[in-house]
């Protein structure tokens, strides 16, 4: 059994230009978007999904076939705003004069978080205050689970970290989270949310 | 698994519970809501873990204008036109310029010394602005052109080359049939009876009739008379063709690269040639049709009653500035037009 997915990027691996087009055109919002969330700049972003794209159609000789093409491309994308922010550091240290340091790390601001819209802004507010606390790390984790809905493995291919790294990143998250929201809040959002253990 | 010692954080990253809030209704779902009314000890824990889950889902996505993609998708494919092996960074765009202009020219220098040693020596036809030219070709065939436009053709013909010219502009043309007539199948016509256009990014290729090319910068338009034609349009990534019937229109344009094809009033767009537009209870949704495609003019109806009228008569067809008063006059109607603009209303206005 071979997913849609699947026999897609067979085909595109084939060379058949028309199913890399439809594959360009049905993951591009999404890659903006997540481009968005780990560099503001909106021509960085449009640059690296071109890049992306490029050398995909040159090296498809030499990829393998894959189950889900999102996670895939979130993987690249991410790898590919990484080189060029830390080639962007490489110059602006040439410049100043001053290395930059040696590890970039993609950030997440809270505010990528976009929290129900049923929340009032002082809940809002408080949530991201939790959020605030976390590390970088912490946050991407819960974004691409909560946000962007993938599975675990998934995420620990685009993050390049084994599952269960992921999975204790994503528990670590809530605990210290749940640290810092008071506890009105949580209930709160418990009335929010209807008790749905009585419809 | 024992879920009786778990933690609100036990609860938020389990996969299945996340599936239970995304979806009350999946097995998932279904698995929780029985094992938490077994469970009501950990009811607490679950309703906390349960917001805090849809608290931190989306509720609104970064809006990403909807024509992004379309355009991103034509640099794509230029760019792999350009076969770089080197993907492009930001800062190597101020050079893409230059290193372009300069593979244009020398991409053009050598596109025409193939081409010159591919047919040998060529002639040119050109006509001036409100100028019209009828050439007949060494084969037979006739061709009228329109003002500003060019023809290129193999200055010697042979019987057994394939019949070939370049368009830009606008031409009329009427092809002599030199295949048996029982041949009408083109793709399978040999290639010496075939009569070939190439336009705008088009090939057109026919066995003998009439039609009507126009070519301008910002796109190509054929519109068939009589008999088929064959449209070819060859891209990097996309090769399409499609046989045209009469009174098709077919179209493509820098902007929407793809054959579109319309069925239209096919008279009215070779009606240039006789200087005159023959209309028989022609509507004006027809005419104003043509004043768009041929003419290149936004035209504006504000009374969609005007679009159901129909007229019989002539007009000139080649001079706007006759050509409307003309149509206003036949109408009853206003007609104004303010550069490429033309607004037809209706007199009380």
């Amino acid at each position: 059994m071979t997913s849609p997915d699947a026999s897609l990027w067979n085909d595109f691996l084939a060379g058949n230009k028309q199913v890399f087009e439809r594959i360009f055109l049905a993951h591009y919002d999404d890659l903006f978007r997540y481009g968005m969330r780990l560099t503001g700049d909106e021509e960085v972003v449009k640059d690296c999904i071109q890049n992306l794209f490029q050398r995909l159609w040159q090296r498809r000789k030499a990829l393998e076939a894959i189950a889900e093409i999102k996670p895939y491309l979130f993987a690249a994308m991410r790898h590919h705003i990484t080189d060029e922010l830390r080639a962007q550091k490489r110059r602006s240290a040439l410049q100043t004069g001053y290395p930059g340091e040696a590890e970039l790390t993609v950030q997440h601001s809270p505010e990528d978080f976009l929290i129900a819209q049923q929340l009032t802004s002082e809940q809002q507010s408080l949530l991201l205050g939790a959020l605030n606390q976390l590390s970088n790390r912490h946050r991407e984790a819960l974004y691409l689970k909560f946000f962007d809905g993938f599975a675990y493995d998934r995420i620990a291919e685009i993050m390049g970290l084994n599952q269960q790294s992921v999975r204790n990143l994503v528990h670590q998250a809530i605990k210290r989270m749940r640290l810092v929201l008071p506890h009105s809040l949580v209930l709160l959002l418990n009335g929010l949310f209807l008790n749905f253990l009585f419809f | 698994m024992d879920f009786t010692s778990y933690s609100v954080s036990d609860f938020v990253s389990d996969e299945s519970f996340q599936a239970f809030v995304a979806n009350a209704d999946s097995d998932a779902g279904r698995f929780w809501h029985a094992w938490l009314a077994e469970h009501p000890a950990q009811q607490e824990a679950a309703d906390q873990a349960y917001a805090l889950v849809q608290g931190l889902g989306p509720s609104q996505l970064y809006p990403v204008p909807a024509s992004l993609k379309h355009q991103e998708l034509l640099r794509l494919r230029q760019s792999l036109q350009a076969s770089r092996t080197q993907p492009w960074l930001r800062w190597q765009r101020r050079t893409r310029v230059l290193v372009g202009a300069s593979a244009l020219v020398v991409g053009a220098a050598i596109g025409w010394w193939q081409w010159q040693g591919a047919i040998g020596p060529t002639t040119q036809y050109a006509t001036g602005p409100s100028q019209q030219r009828t050439i007949t070709l060494p084969d037979g065939s006739s061709v009228v052109l329109n003002g500003n436009a060019t023809l290129t053709t193999a200055a010697h013909w042979t019987a057994a080359s394939p019949r070939e010219v370049w368009l830009t502009g606008e031409a009329y043309f009427r092809v002599t049939h030199l295949a048996a007539p029982a041949v009408h199948d083109i793709a399978a016509a040999p290639a010496s009876t075939k009569f070939v256009v190439h336009a705008g990014g088009l090939d057109i290729a026919v066995l003998g009739t009439q039609f009507n090319v126009n070519s301008q910068p910002a796109g190509t338009k054929v519109v068939l008379n009589s008999g088929k034609v064959a449209v070819d349009r060859q891209a990097w990534f996309t090769s399409e063709n499609l046989l045209m019937q009469p009174g098709d229109l077919v179209e493509t344009s820098a902007a929407e690269p793809h054959l579109a094809r319309r069925h239209v009033q096919p008279a009215l767009y070779s009606a240039w040639t006789q200087g005159e537009l023959q209309l028989q209870e022609t509507s004006v949704r027809d005419i104003v049709q043509l004043l768009r495609d041929a003419y290149g003019w936004q035209v504006v109806v504000t009374d969609p009653a005007i679009l159901r009228q129909t007229l019989t008569g002539v007009l000139p067809a080649n001079n706007p500035d006759l050509l409307l008063p003309a149509l206003a006059k036949s109408l009853g109607v206003r007609v104004t037009r303010t550069g490429d603009v033309v607004r037809f209303q209706p007199l009380a206005q």
